[in-house]
Formats: structure tokens, C-alpha cells, sequence
């Protein structure tokens, strides 16, 4: 296999469905490009530098929720398939019916949204999507919803391709995942971290999509025959699973990059250790008890249930933050690892990804009380290990991807984007975070007036990630374009 | 290969006319919608039982030949649905003097066993029967309940503490005495305009 | 030896769930309607077939390669036994009940003479499918606010529900549980590269 740095042509073996994957990495720039635009406007309406309806802020925060979240899993998925296929044999056909899949459930939630005015929020959290106050009627909704159900169903054929791989392989998931080592201490046939990671993720993933799919299709039903109610506890559990377990294997499928792209640069193999099996491990079994814990429940749930379910299942992602982090670090100490612009974007990501956790640990610690549960700070949260973690990730992907075999060092436009973006995107999720923990909630098309100016702080650096991405992508993107054609 | 996609496009193909039929073109999953759904599209003639109200007078359908009558199925012990029921009769008896529709309500009971006379006027007291516009009565013996339950498709099954459990419905039958609509409890509204509707 | 025995068992059952007292019995209930004599027909049907398979398939296989055409008819035979308004009309009409004892049996030999074939992909996405669309089918039995079928009492529809969601989460952790100790022979991929290895060649 070629080195980053060798001369020539690069000849990584080509996985299948590689034009699916190249063409998902264009789908998630534009797409990125469009939400962040998006996001820019609701946040310069927030801070008064423009004026739009409120009802134009909804459809605007529904689309960039969703948009996000799916390119976010999308190019994950993708990340994941090119990189397992150097371990198993997966079927190509199967990444571009998922992609397929992916763009018909885009197109329709789209239209719901920009045609049909559906604005519910992402989170289609029932009864929201059936109380419109006349502002979008049931046809939007149930069209919202089936692009989802579409998108959903990409997925799970996806993870079944991927889970039948991993099998055919490796015989079982307790193989997969790196039982024998764990328990046993056996060195042969250690599982690849790429494995290790995804039948993990297949597992954890699955069920949430066979628990969202449920949901959906209850929500869909419950749009049509109001009368058949849904117990709304319940189902913001079930959704909320479903979400959180989706937005975070979102992250740890890009997370496969680091494993597979940084020994690259460092010469030296990511070595699977009882403890990385473990923490894999770990995100699996830790989230499942505590859901599976929660849709036991019948009936009101009490407050502290769901807290500690809060906790547990951020706390769960944990262990494997660290001795990922931690590995990481390791392995750049000793290497002189040579800085281009994959490498720095996909170190930026690990660490984008840890900061992100440490809010989501103290909003765990304090939702207790409720304070913070609504405020700015959980978007502050979520951007700082969305925006500066898995995009960081998807873009370093990327840039490795098209990377031109000549060694590119981190210098001329490429380390002025990057700079951009990391400044940018550092100082726009501060600002949520800040005005999080001064009560700035969240959601809320119009800010009262002494809020604006941390939003149109916020908005500036909001306008500096954008640029930064914009000149790291132009590059990407336009390689991206000739290897297709080529 | 291009044997199994044929056979397996034809499954499919007859396949979903099958389900298409079974549910009335995806409007009817329930044996209830679907009877709904075929009354309003051809209303049924209903069989003219003779019936006897709470003071032993013999009451047909075709007493009511010019008018319109919503009938629903009872007995009087019930402690839930049938007490619905008798409100949202109560309430189109309200409408029907308001608005002067040449109209009618009939309540029958099923259970022969426990509802005589005495039980069927306890009822409509309680209920505020208008004898000029709400009556109540019940088929002469099995054989005739049998048949009346049949031509209108409600089914009585006993609850096992005594009571019965059938579906509950506004059943409103036309000028000409066929049944031409159904409608839920709570549909009194649309069972109303139904009525209306037969004044030219 | 034992796939003899459970033929001869299925025939037994099949006789036995269709004479009239059994048959009445079963469908006084929701609950054994559906989780009884329904799967019972399907599994007898599955049961009789398999013994027979290779004899059934032989110079039919280009008509049902994949599974598909088999796999097509025995969903669309449980997609009608499953609209209450079936249900229903097999209590109450010989003609439907009559369909209920032909279809059933044969869904069940279709699908064992197609479930063998089906790629493994096939298979995992209808297990998937399955526990999602039980979990469905448990929220629509408790939570319709009217009885779904005229010929069953409420209570009935309720349990079945609750049942319902038993069994999926049981079949859920059974095919996650099974994911764990399958002993499939293992495909070692010659070309596997060990990653970032590139270097020290
Ligand atoms: C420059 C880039 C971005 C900007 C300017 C931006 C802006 C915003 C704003 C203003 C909100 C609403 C905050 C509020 O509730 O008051 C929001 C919400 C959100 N953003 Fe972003 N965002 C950006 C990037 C991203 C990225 C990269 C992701 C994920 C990959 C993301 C995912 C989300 C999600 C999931 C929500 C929640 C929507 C909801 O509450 O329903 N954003 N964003």
C-alpha cells in the first residue's frame, strides 16, 4: 500500500461501491455547505442582523437538524464501508441501494419541509409533528417521516450487509468484537480496530434502527388515526434512543478513519489492546441496558431514570474517547508524524470529539435540575463534537481520499482553511456554550435583545467556519469530480 | 433468473389485487369500515321484523316508510357504551325537534332475557325519550333478533360478567328502508346531516 | 430419522387443528386464533414440505432462484391473515375460513421451500423486520380506542397485544443473541492487508 508521502499514483486497493463512496463525500459537501448556510441565517436572525419569519426559522432549523444528522451518518456509513472492506468482503451493490435510498428520503423530507412548510423539528418528537396550528397539514408530515422511514431503511440494509460480512468472516459477533482477547487474553486472530469497531456499531445501530422504524411507522399511523394515541413518554424515549444512538455512531463510524489513515503516517499499526475491546464493548452493552431498561417501563418514569439514562448513555461513549484519545497521543509522540492537511484535520477531529464530550458530562451531571436541558449550551455541546468532530473526521477522510500521492505539507490555502475553521468553529460553539450558561434557551426564532450580541458574535465565527470549510473542500471537491470522471 | 423474476412479479402482481380487494382499495382494515364503507356505496333493505316497545304495542320499519330513522342496538343493563349511546341519542333528539327533520329514533335491545317492558321505559325515562320521536323496543323472540342483528352486522358477544360486549354505531336507515349509513358513537353530527340529506 | 418423525407429527397436527371442536376452540380466543392456529397451519405447512423439498424443487428451481417467488407468496398470504378484517371474516364466513386452511399451510411450505435459499441479507432484514413490525402490531392491538375485530372482546385484543410485545423483544434478543454464537465457516480473505503496515515492507 502506498505511503501519504510516497510519489505517484496511489494505488489503495479500491473497495466496492467506491464511486458510492466518492459520490456520498461530494453529497456530504454540498450538503454541508447548504446546512451550514442554513445555519448562519438562524443564527444571524437571532441575533437581529437579519429578519425572517419565524415560521421560515423553523422549516430552516428542521432541515439543518435533519440535513446535519444525515450526512453526518451518511458519510460515516461511508467511511465505515471503505475502510471494512480491506478486512471482509462486502457487496457493492448493496452501498449504492443505501445511498439510493438515502437520496429518495432526502428528496422527500426536503420537500416536506420547503413545499409542504413542515417545520416539527428534526426530532419529529410526538405529537409534534400532528400539531401544526394549521401550519403544515398531515400530508407534509407523513412525507417528513416517510423520507426518514427511507433513510431508515438505507441504513438497515446497510448494517445487515455489513453484519453478514463481519459473520462470514469472522464466524460470530463475539469474535468480531474481540471476546476471545478480552476474555481469555487470545492473540490469534485479533480482529482489525476497523472490525472491532463496526460490528460493534452494527449491533448498537441496529437495534436502534429497528426500534426508530417502529416509531416511525407508529408516528405515521398516529398522523391518520389520531385516535390511535401513543403514550408520549414513551415515545420521546424510543425517538431519543433512536437519535442519540444514531448522531453517535454517526462519530464513531468516522472515527474508523483514525484507525486506518493515522498508522499511515506514524508507520506503526493501531493496536488492539484489552481495553480498546473493552471500550468498544462498552458503547454496546452499556446503552442497551439502559434502553432496554427504559422501554421495559410502562407507565411514568421517574426523574431519576432518566438522568442516570442520560448519564450512562453519554458516559458509555467514554472509555472509548479516552483510549482513543489516548492511543492517539501515543502514537504521535514518538512518530514526527508529518502535518498535511489529512492528518491535522483527522487529529482535529479526535480532539473535537473529546472537548464535545466534557459539556455533554456536566449537562449529564446537571439536568438533574433542568437547568441547562433547554438552553443554548446543548447546541454548544453538540456542535463543538459535530462540527470540529465528525465533520473533521468526514472532511480528513476526504482530503486523504484525493490526496495527490505528492506530499502536501500543511501550508498555503490549505493551512489558511484550516486555521479558519478551527477558529471559526472553536469560537461559534464557545458562544452557544456561553450563552447556555446564561440561560440563552434554545430554539427560539427571536432573541430578546440583550441576548444579541453574543449571537452576533456567534454569527461571525459562524461566517469563519463556513469560509474555512468553503476553502477546504474547493480543492477536495474538485478531485473528487475528476476521479469520477476518470 | 428471468423465470423466478416473472413468477415472481406475478405473485406480486396478484398479490397486491388480493390485498386491495381485502381492504376495499386500502380504505378498510376492520370488518367494521368495510361494512361502513359497502352500505354507503349500496344501501341494504333491512328485513321488516315486527317489534314490541315498553307498552307491549307492536312497532315495524315500514311504520316509518317516508322517513328517515337512526337506529342503534342496546340493552338496557349496559354500563358503558349503551349509556353513550342513549346521550347521543338524547342529543339528536334535541336536533331533530330543533330543526324539524321529519325523522326518527328507534333503539332496540338484544337481550331478550333481561329486557321487558319494564326495563325498556326505565330506559328511555332515564334517557329522556320522547315517545313522538324516540321509541324503544325488542324482536318478539330469538329466531327474529337473529335476523335483525344479521341484516344490520352487529355482533353480540357475552362478557363473561353477565353483560354483552357488540359494536356500538349510528345506524341510519332511509326513507325506502335500507340501511344506508353507519357512523361512530360520536358521529352524531354526520349521522345527522345524513338524515337531512333525504329532504328533497 | 427425526425429520420423519416431525412430518408425521405435522400431519397429526394439522388434522387435529383442523377438526371442528379443536378449530372452535382455537377461535374463541384472539390470543390462540392468532398465535395458535394461525402459526400452527404455517409451521405444519413448513414442516410437511421440508421433507419432501428436494423431490418438490426438483426442475422448478429456475422459478424461485433466491427464494423470491416463495418468499413473495407466503408474505403476501401473512399480510392478509394479519388485516383484522380477515380475521374476522374467517369466523364468520366458511368460504374465508376455508382460504385460512389452504393459504396458511402452503405460506408455510413455500417459505420452507424458499427460506434455505435466501441470501443471508434477505434473511437478516426480514428478522429486522419482523421485530419492528411486531412491536407495531402490539401498539395497534392496545392502543386502537375501538375493538378491531367485531368477533373478539376487547380484553382479548389487549392481551394479544401485550403478548405481541413480548414475543418481539424475546425474537429480538434471541436473533441479537444468535449473532453471538453462530459458528459460520469462516472465509479468511487472502488479500487481507494488515492496514498501515504499508510502510515497513
Ligand atoms: C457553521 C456551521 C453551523 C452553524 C452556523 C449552525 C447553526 C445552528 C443554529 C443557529 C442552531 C439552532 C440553535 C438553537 O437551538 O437556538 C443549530 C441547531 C442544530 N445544529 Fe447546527 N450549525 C452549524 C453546524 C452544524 C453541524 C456541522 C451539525 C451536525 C453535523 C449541526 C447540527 C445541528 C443540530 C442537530 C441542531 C439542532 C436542531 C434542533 O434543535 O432541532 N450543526 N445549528
Amino acid at each position: 500500500m502506498a505511503q501519504a508521502n510516497a510519489p505517484g499514483t496511489i494505488s489503495a486497493p479500491s473497495c466496492p461501491a467506491d464511486g458510492a463512496v466518492k459520490l456520498t463525500m461530494l453529497l456530504t459537501v454540498a450538503v454541508l455547505l447548504l446546512m451550514m448556510a442554513f445555519g448562519l441565517t438562524m443564527r444571524m436572525a437571532q441575533g437581529a442582523l437579519i429578519q425572517i419569519d419565524p415560521t421560515i426559522f423553523y422549516r430552516l432549523m428542521t432541515a439543518h437538524g435533519i440535513g446535519m444528522v444525515g450526512i453526518a451518518g451518511m458519510s460515516g456509513s461511508a467511511i465505515m464501508w471503505y475502510f471494512l472492506s480491506r478486512h471482509v468482503s462486502l457487496a457493492g451493490w448493496v452501498f449504492w441501494i443505501h445511498l439510493g435510498l438515502f437520496v429518495v428520503g432526502v428528496v422527500a423530507i426536503l420537500g416536506s419541509i420547503f413545499i409542504g412548510g413542515y417545520a416539527g423539528a428534526w426530532t419529529f418528537l410526538f405529537p409534534l409533528p400532528a400539531i401544526s396550528g394549521g401550519v403544515w397539514d398531515v400530508g407534509a408530515a407523513a412525507t417528513y417521516l416517510i423520507g426518514v422511514i427511507l433513510v431508515g431503511v438505507g441504513f438497515l440494509v446497510y448494517l445487515v450487509e455489513v453484519g453478514r460480512a463481519v459473520i462470514e468472516r469472522y464466524g460470530n459477533f463475539a469474535n468480531a468484537l474481540g471476546w476471545p482477547l478480552l476474555f481469555s487474553g487470545k492473540q490469534d486472530d485479533v480482529p482489525p480496530p476497523t472490525v472491532i469497531a463496526a460490528a460493534a456499531i452494527v449491533v448498537f445501530n441496529g437495534i436502534s434502527t429497528v426500534v426508530g422504524a417502529a416509531v416511525l411507522i407508529i408516528s405515521l399511523i398516529n398522523l391518520y388515526l389520531p385516535s390511535f394515541t401513543l403514550d408520549a413518554l414513551l415515545a420521546k424515549n424510543m425517538i431519543y434512543f433512536f437519535g442519540h444512538v444514531f448522531i453517535n455512531a454517526s462519530i464513531y463510524m468516522a472515527v474508523i478513519a483514525v484507525y486506518e489513515i493515522v498508522p499511515e503516517y506514524t508507520q506503526q499499526q493501531w493496536k488492539v489492546s484489552r481495553s480498546f475491546v473493552a471500550s468498544w464493548n462498552a458503547v454496546v452493552f452499556l446503552v442497551m441496558a439502559v434502553y432496554t431498561h427504559h422501554l421495559f417501563q410502562d407507565g411514568v418514569m421517574p426523574a431519576w431514570a432518566l438522568v442516570m439514562g442520560q448519564i450512562i448513555s453519554y458516559a458509555s461513549g467514554i472509555p472509548l474517547l479516552v483510549i482513543t484519545t489516548f492511543s492517539l497521543l501515543t502514537y504521535l509522540y514518538r512518530s514526527g508524524i508529518r502535518w498535511d492537511l489529512a492528518s491535522a484535520l483527522l487529529v482535529t477531529g479526535i480532539f473535537g470529539w473529546s472537548i464535545g464530550a466534557v459539556p455533554a458530562i456536566i449537562d449529564g451531571m446537571i439536568s438533574v435540575n433542568n437547568i441547562m436541558h433547554n438552553t443554548q449550551w446543548v447546541p454548544g455541546h453538540f456542535h463543538l463534537y459535530l462540527l470540529l468532530g465528525q465533520v473533521a473526521l468526514t472532511l480528513g477522510f476526504s482530503a486523504w481520499l484525493t490526496r495527490t500521492g505528492v506530499h502536501a505539507s500543511l501550508s498555503g490555502w490549505n493551512a489558511r482553511g484550516f486555521t479558519i475553521y478551527l477558529l471559526g468553529g472553536m469560537g461559534f460553539a464557545i458562544v452557544f456554550l456561553v450563552s447556555g450558561a446564561s440561560s440563552i434557551p434554545r430554539r427560539w426564532a427571536t432573541h430578546l435583545p440583550e441576548w444579541h450580541l453574543q449571537d452576533q458574535v456567534g454569527s461571525l465565527f459562524a461566517l469563519a467556519a463556513i469560509l474555512g470549510v468553503g476553502i477546504i473542500v474547493l480543492p477536495i471537491t474538485k478531485r473528487l469530480v475528476l476521479s469520477m470522471r476518470g | 433468473m428471468r423465470r423466478t423474476l416473472f413468477a415472481t412479479c406475478l405473485v406480486l402482481a396478484f398479490g397486491a389485487a388480493v390485498l386491495w380487494w381485502a381492504t376495499s382499495g386500502l380504505r378498510a382494515f376492520t370488518a367494521e369500515t368495510a361494512r361502513r364503507i359497502a352500505v354507503l356505496a349500496s344501501p341494504e333493505p333491512i328485513p321488516d321484523v315486527e317489534l314490541v316497545d315498553g307498552s307491549g304495542r307492536s312497532i315495524r320499519l315500514s311504520d316509518y316508510t317516508g322517513q328517515a330513522v337512526i337506529v342503534d342496538f342496546i340493552y338496557t343493563q349496559c354500563p358503558t357504551i349503551c349509556v353513550s349511546l342513549g346521550d347521543n341519542f338524547g342529543r339528536l333528539q334535541e336536533r331533530i325537534k330543533a330543526d324539524g327533520v321529519p325523522a326518527k329514533l328507534l333503539s332496540i335491545s338484544f337481550d331478550l332475557a333481561q329486557d321487558g317492558p319494564r326495563e325498556l321505559s326505565e330506559y328511555a325515562r332515564v334517557h329522556g325519550a320522547d315517545a313522538s320521536i324516540w321509541k324503544l323496543a325488542r324482536p318478539r323472540n330469538a329466531g327474529e333478533l337473529r335476523l335483525l342483528l344479521e341484516a344490520y352486522a352487529v355482533i353480540v358477544l357475552p362478557d363473561g360478567i353477565g353483560g354483552f360486549v357488540h359494536n356500538a354505531a349510528l345506524h341510519v336507515v332511509g326513507p325506502d328502508g335500507k340501511l344506508t349509513g353507519i357512523y361512530d358513537l360520536d358521529q352524531h353530527n354526520a349521522a345527522f346531516l345524513a338524515l337531512r340529506s333525504f329532504i328533497k | 430419522m427425526t425429520e420423519r418423525l416431525a412430518f408425521y407429527a405435522a400431519v397429526l397436527i394439522l388434522v387435529t387443528v383442523s377438526s371442528s371442536p379443536v378449530r372452535l376452540l382455537l377461535e374463541q380466543s384472539l390470543v390462540s386464533h392468532l398465535l395458535i392456529q394461525m402459526p400452527a397451519l404455517v409451521l405444519c405447512g413448513w414442516t410437511i414440505a421440508r421433507r419432501h423439498r428436494d423431490a418438490i424443487n426438483r426442475g422448478r428451481e429456475s422459478f424461485n432462484v433466491g427464494g423470491a417467488t416463495g418468499l413473495s407468496f407466503a408474505l403476501i398470504v401473512f399480510s392478509f391473515w394479519m388485516l383484522p378484517r380477515s380475521v374476522d371474516g374467517s369466523v364468520q364466513n366458511p368460504l374465508y375460513e376455508f382460504a385460512k386452511f389452504v393459504t396458511l399451510p402452503f405460506a408455510g411450505a413455500s417459505l420452507a421451500l424458499s427460506w434455505p435459499k435466501l441470501p443471508p441479507l434477505a434473511i437478516g432484514i426480514l428478522k429486522c423486520n419482523l421485530v419492528s413490525m411486531m412491536l407495531v402490531l402490539s401498539w395497534i392491538y392496545t392502543t386502537s380506542p375501538s375493538r378491531l375485530c367485531n368477533s373478539y372482546l376487547r380484553d382479548e385484543q389487549d392481551m394479544l397485544g401485550q403478548i405481541v410485545a413480548v414475543l418481539a423483544i424475546g425474537l429480538g434478543c434471541l436473533f441479537g443473541g444468535s449473532l453471538f454464537c453462530g459458528t459460520t465457516t469462516i472465509v479468511r480473505r487472502k488479500s487481507a492487508t494488515p492496514i498501515g503496515s504499508g510502510g515497513r515492507e
